[in-house]
């Protein structure tokens, strides 16, 4: 394909560029890191993610939350070299895309840690260099020390990151419709995944989801209204949480819906205790 | 292709009657038949499906009751009928379900005194299954499939319910009814890639609504999925002295190295946890004991868990007692590969057992293409370096069953082991042994003796190399690096 090396190589170029500047303070350009919107959830993709949340070593993530360790440990086990955060990952973004939603959260939530999750490695790769500016460009308030981003396959290895009862909040934001009947199970929503997020919550925990896709805003509220583990949160209050407001308005998919005249679908559900045993 | 008239038994299971273990009767599937063999008497066999013109004659019987022929039962499956996978006899020992390959039936049989088997159901799922369990009180049958779902079905479907599920025409001639008219699943407004843009132009032109695969037409209940193939599936209840009162638990394991803890049903939407630290696929767990889970797969040791508190209790390294088997390949027939040692040897877990014998209790292990049967006493899951004993088999192990004191392997004789010497003598496709209670074995001469003239009447024949990927799929569990996508 003619002109295809021509962009590998500037985007190559302009990736070497940005991790050898000494200063990161520009923020990195989306034109180099744009990737097909698309990735199957089911393929073994070369990704990397820790045996078990007990070995996930966070510290390259949050730096300014890791606890630096005086007086070591003399047990030479694996787990206990990792360095331990101050506080666990509460807020995860699952299919972050360019982040936006997280820049805009990131602020509003300084004592929580948030975590985006993308499946798109340039697309992760781009977050990771806007966090790094965004870090830079705000040292001296110290903001978006909390926020970062992984690349993950959430559907098959989300118990591989997030403790039981971990997490307070989980956003689904526009994904992927999978529009074909035979693909359904390859959505993030389904009554069996939904479990798989009931367990990393915490009771009262909240996931939020919006889409421009009302055949696949239906197909949520039905497997989560459905699922024993959530109920569906009222419209109004629904209308009074900020979280709601920014995720209509910052995501940037929000954003292209907005510019296109579209309709925006939002649901949000909270996760129930568990019940006792029969 | 090779024909070949001694296919081996690809699953075994075997019935054993409470305080009469002189009745014991051995299920043993090869190729599309199911045979009962009488462990006590020789030349006691039973095969289903009965030839052909017993099976006409049956058919004649049920017309006389005047049954409408939309019901009839196909007693005999058509030539190329579905290799049999899985056999899985009911606690009472009155059921016997049995699982195909091609055909991804559930066939639920009837078991008579004498072994013989009378077809009641035949149900098609979705996928193929990949695990089967049975509840304790035997009225439903817990499936997992290839795609990572485990659903519950009744073991007897409710009266009123088609005992075999539509075959494919008709399922396309009901379709044809449908005229409901078809409204694509997204809008103008909704932000597409190009791509996406003309698949929706393109929907617009059709007219016929597009073709959905028919919802299931018996019960079932779809409890809890992976986004991962499930490989194995194991039900386990837990009593409570001080409550007097019972949990029921459901444990599945994946391709993606997770053993998942859920609790029973109603409530399987709960997951209670994970047992997290393979690191590769897990193809079977067993629990010897009911609070003690063993796993293994692709990995070269065995984990030992505390699974209610999902704690790792102890590795058992398998690396070295399987690598003095060398692999027992099958030749291609492409011309013999270059014979030469890997530098790494991969180890694949095909299966283990609980043999629960007194002070001989051990679990047994298989693992594919290694010509043994492996052996550790169950007091030594938790001690620091436990010892994996061996018995040496004349052919690659395709399942085991514990008859009783005595364990039944299936061997596949089509590939034969070089380095146990006995080529010139007929190989049994079924053996016995029993380990003993200072962990050595021996070979039951009253039962093999059975067991060989057993071997001598039964002549499937079959396709054996299309049925290597059956028969030896656990190592294609192994992730290959993946696609590249970047």
């Amino acid at each position: 394909m003619p002109g295809q090396p021509n962009k590998r190589q500037k985007r190559d170029d302009y990736r070497t560029s940005l991790s050898q500047s000494e200063h990161r303070i520009q923020l990195p350009k989306k034109k180099f890191y744009r990737q097909r919107a698309h990735a199957n959830p089911f393929s073994d993709h070369v990704l990397t993610y820790p045996e078990s949340p007990d070995t996930m070593d966070w510290s390259p993530y949050y730096p300014s939350f890791t606890i630096t360790n005086e007086n070591e440990s003399h047990e030479d086990t694996e787990i206990s070299n990792i360095p331990h955060l101050s506080k666990r990952v509460e807020i995860a973004d699952i299919g972050c895309g360019y982040g936006g939603l997280l820049f805009a959260l990131a602020p509003r939530f300084p004592d929580q840690l948030l975590l985006g999750l993308e499946i798109r490695t340039s697309v992760t790769e781009f977050v990771q260099e806007k966090i790094k500016a965004m870090r830079q460009q705000n040292s001296e308030t110290g903001l978006y020390q909390n926020v970062a981003c992984l690349r993950a396959n959430t559907m098959k290895f989300l118990p591989n990151f997030f403790y039981k009862a971990q997490l307070s909040k989980i956003f689904l934001c526009f994904p992927d419709p999978h529009f074909k009947a035979r693909k359904h199970k390859a959505r993030i929503v389904s009554s069996t995944l939904n479990s798989e997020y009931a367990y990393v919550m915490k009771p009262a925990g909240v996931i939020y989801t919006i889409t421009d896709v009302e055949d696949l805003h239906n197909w949520m509220v039905e497997h989560f209204e459905a699922h024993p583990s959530f109920e569906r949160i009222s419209k109004t209050e629904e209308d009074v949480d900020v979280c709601v407001k920014i995720m209509k308005s910052e995501t940037e998919e929000g954003k292209k819906v907005e510019r296109n005249g579209g309709h925006k679908f939002v649901a949000c559900f909270r996760r129930f205790e568990d019940p006792p045993w029969p | 292709m090779t024909v070949y008239d001694r296919f081996p038994f690809s699953c075994l299971d075997c019935s054993i009657p409470e305080g009469n273990e002189n009745h014991r009767i051995l299920f043993a599937a090869s190729g599309p038949k199911i045979f009962s063999i009488n462990l006590e008497k020789k030349s006691n066999i039973q095969v289903w499906p009965q030839a052909d013109n017993q099976a006409k004659r049956a058919d004649q019987e049920n017309d006389d009751h005047g049954e409408p022929p939309g019901k009839k039962r196909k007693l005999s499956p058509p030539p190329g009928s579905p290799n049999i996978l899985k056999l899985t006899l009911s606690h009472n020992r009155k059921h016997l379900v049995a699982v195909s390959s091609e055909d991804k039936c559930i066939r639920v049989f009837s078991v008579s005194e004498q072994g013989s088997l009378d077809q009641l159901s035949q149900r098609c799922m979705p996928k193929r299954p990949s695990a089967i369990a049975l509840t304790w009180d035997d009225d439903t049958i817990f499936c997992g499939d290839k795609f990572g779902d485990v659903y519950a079905l009744p073991l007897l479907p409710p009266s009123g319910e088609p005992i075999g599920t539509p075959l494919p025409d008709d399922m396309e001639a009901s379709q044809e009814e449908q005229k409901e008219l078809f409204i694509p699943s997204a809008t103008n407004l909704t932000v597409h890639t190009a791509r996406n843009r003309r698949a929706l132009e393109n929907q617009a032109k059709i007219k016929k609504p597009v073709k959905t695969k028919e919802p299931l037409k018996f019960s079932h209940q779809l409890l809890l999925g992976h986004v991962s193939m499930l490989t194995d599936l194991t039900l386990v209840t837990l009593s409570d002295e001080n409550m007097g009162s019972k949990r029921n638990y459901i444990l599945t394991a994946d391709r993606d190295e997770h053993i998942r803890v859920s609790r029973g049903v109603p409530q399987a939407h709960i997951i209670e946890g994970f047992c997290l630290g393979h690191k590769e696929f897990v193809s079977r767990i067993c629990l010897p004991r009911p609070e003690i889970l063993v796993s293994g797969g692709g990995d070269d040791f065995l984990a030992v868990w505390d699974w209610v508190n999902r704690g790792l209790k102890n590795k058992i390294n398998i690396h070295g007692a399987v690598g003095e088997f060398p692999k027992n390949v099958r030749p291609t027939g492409k011309g013999d590969p270059p014979v030469r040692e890997p530098e790494e040897r991969k180890i694949a877990v095909s299966g283990l057992w609980a043999y629960p014998q007194g002070p001989g209790e051990s679990l047994l292990v298989t693992c594919e293409e290694v010509p043994a049967l492996f052996h550790l006493a169950i007091a030594d899951l938790e001690s620091p370096d436990p010892v994996l004993r061996s018995i040496p088999l004349n052919g690659n192990p395709l399942d085991v069953v514990v008859a009783g004191n005595s364990v039944i392997v299936s061997i596949d004789t089509s590939v034969k082991s070089s380095c146990t010497g006995e080529e010139m003598e007929r190989i049994s496709r079924l053996q016995s042994f029993v380990i003993k209670s200072d962990k050595s074995w021996n070979r039951i001469d009253e039962l093999n003796e059975i067991l060989y003239e057993a071997d001598k009447e039964i002549n499937t024949v079959g396709d054996v190399g299309s049925m290597h990927d059956i028969l030896y799929g656990i190592e294609n569990l192994r992730k290959r690096g993946g696609e590249s996508d970047t």
